[in-house]
């Protein structure tokens, strides 16, 4: 039986390393630069369809219609239509879909009753609320605005529901048990618990609505960006609907980049330190 | 001067067929002034729910509690099993969270955050810290509160064994020096001797079994040979009671 030599331990000499954070600057490319890949992919795909197919427009004859449209006064005017049905709808949503998310979130009793009325709104697509609200209230502002609640209204109480049972009882059991005030339970453990799941909720209202908005508009209305689409759909002109899918796709780009996106950071910062 | 006065204390759970099972059965006992009492005894006899029922966190079948500090309630401090840390707030903001008192709240948490050897980590936030700086922080923002009473479960039974007896010198030293009315839950035999003035033994069914004084004097370290002794024949007597329970949890029929 032979002794091995234990090599020793390398040694350190200085001061221990500090572990090092991803910097800001780091943090801020990575997701700029993704997005920049993603665009830079559809615009490649969107130029080959135009190459190999000939009834495709191309992006410079479909921001040509776009301006056209900002000259006449149609674009902005019709944006601003739908934000206002838009933002309408889906405020009264958000409210009401709180409510009865905590409801279902706090009472077995309100989980039982609502949960399936909640799956079925879910599996519904947005066309059937679309169509359903044109026949119901026919060409008029309840029309869109209705479809934008009902196509929210599931997407909010489900992910509520879903924040509320996940506060942890236990924190609540350390406020309890310090003593600490309702008022302040509510601000730092229900409020900053909720906080995830509530963007969530937020996040898939906003594609939802926006969806059943378009549709809605284009069923049941003689204004707004859904109308417009369908106008230019009509005429049988893709450059004129292209331009107007575009708006339709930036403005979900931009609400969920420029507005949620940050908003989410900022809530969830302490889960990537 | 602050007292825990508990008489007649009995707590019952009831199952969903409406089976009763006693946990508590008729407690007395009387902490007062800057005393240390453990309450040791084996699984099932009741010591977390005790503890639970002194902090107003459980409700309690029959029986008095009262806690209070001269004319007036108590002000209690609360050390948890685990830390139970808000994570989505910093140290400082978890000290904050729990201060009734706002005045000088920051000097008082920086001052036991000092003591637990954290002063420099009041802007962390939990998952930045090891599972032992975690409890330290527990540990500061239960004195940080300035309690009259001071009550803690098992606060070390989930840290390793160097951990834990750091923590408990951190522990008696913060004691020392501010001298609470302080009511700890352990199973760990060793620790109750190292820290108590008075051991509780609860037995198996809910009550008091025996009450030791540990008249020893402090600091004291596991080491030293009065608190070996101690614990050597506390161990003794308490052995004899886990015996006992599990002899009678074998005789219940399935």
């Amino acid at each position: 039986m032979t002794a091995t030599a234990i090599p020793p331990a390398p040694t350190r000499t200085g001061p221990a390393p500090t572990p090092r954070r991803p910097s800001r600057t780091r943090a801020l490319v990575g997701p700029a630069l993704a997005l920049l890949a993603s665009v830079a992919t559809m615009l490649l795909v969107w130029q080959l369809a135009v190459v190999l197919g000939d009834r495709v427009p191309s992006l410079a004859d479909t921001i040509d219609r776009l301006s056209a449209e900002q000259a006449s006064g149609d674009l902005w005017g019709n944006v601003a239509v739908s934000m206002n049905r838009f933002v309408l709808g889906l405020v009264v949503a958000l409210v009401v879909g709180t409510a009865l998310g905590v409801l279902m979130g706090l009472s077995r009793f309100a989980e039982n009753a609502l949960t399936d009325l909640t799956m079925a709104g879910l599996a519904a697509p947005a066309v059937i609320w679309a169509l359903l609200t044109t026949m119901w209230f026919g060409f008029g502002w309840l029309t869109p605005v209705v479809t934008v609640f009902l196509a929210a209204l599931p997407f909010v109480m489900v992910n509520i529901a879903k924040a509320v049972r996940a506060v942890p009882s236990d924190l609540l059991l350390v406020a309890r048990a310090f003593g600490v005030s309702r008022t302040e339970v509510l601000r730092h453990v229900v409020a900053p618990a909720v906080a995830g799941s509530t963007v969530a909720a937020v996040r898939f209202a906003i594609m939802s609505a926006w969806n059943g908005l378009l549709l809605a508009e284009w069923f049941g209305s003689t204004s707004g960006v859904g109308w417009r689409s369908r106008y230019w759909y009509d005429a049988n002109q893709l450059d004129g609907f292209l331009a107007w899918v575009l708006v339709f796709i930036a403005f979900l780009v931009l609400v969920d980049q420029v507005v949620l996106g940050p908003v989410e950071r900022r809530l969830t910062r302490w889960r990537s330190v | 001067m602050a007292s825990i006065d508990i008489s007649g204390l009995v707590k019952d759970y009831h199952d969903r067929a409406g089976n009763r099972t006693r946990v508590l059965d008729g407690i007395d006992l009387s902490i007062t002034g800057e005393t240390f009492v453990s309450i040791v005894g084996p699984s099932g006899s009741g010591k977390t729910t005790l503890l639970n029922i002194v902090s107003g966190i459980e409700s309690h079948t029959a029986g008095n509690v009262s806690l209070r500090a001269g004319d007036r309630d108590a002000r209690v401090g609360y050390v948890f099993q685990d830390p139970r840390l808000l994570p989505w707030r910093t140290v400082d903001q978890n000290l904050s969270f729990v201060q009734h008192d706002r005045d000088g709240w920051a000097e008082r948490a920086q001052h036991y955050l000092d003591l637990v050897g954290l002063g420099h980590l009041g802007d962390r936030f939990p998952a930045q810290l090891s599972g032992g700086q975690q409890q330290r922080v527990g540990i500061a923002r239960a004195f940080s509160v300035e309690p009259d009473i001071l009550l803690m479960d098992e606060p070390f039974s989930h840290l390793d064994a160097m951990t834990s007896r750091t923590l408990r010198e951190h522990l008696e030293r913060i004691w020392l020096e501010s001298r609470r009315t302080v009511m700890f839950v352990t199973h760990d035999v060793t620790e109750a001797v190292q820290l108590s003035d008075r051991i509780v033994v609860l037995a198996p069914g809910g009550h008091v079994h025996e009450t030791i004084e540990v008249d020893l004097p402090r600091p004291r370290r596991a080491s030293d040979p009065a608190v070996a002794v101690l614990q050597a024949e506390v161990l003794a007597r308490f052995e004899v009671l886990e015996a006992r329970a599990a002899a009678a949890r074998a005789e219940v029929p399935a």
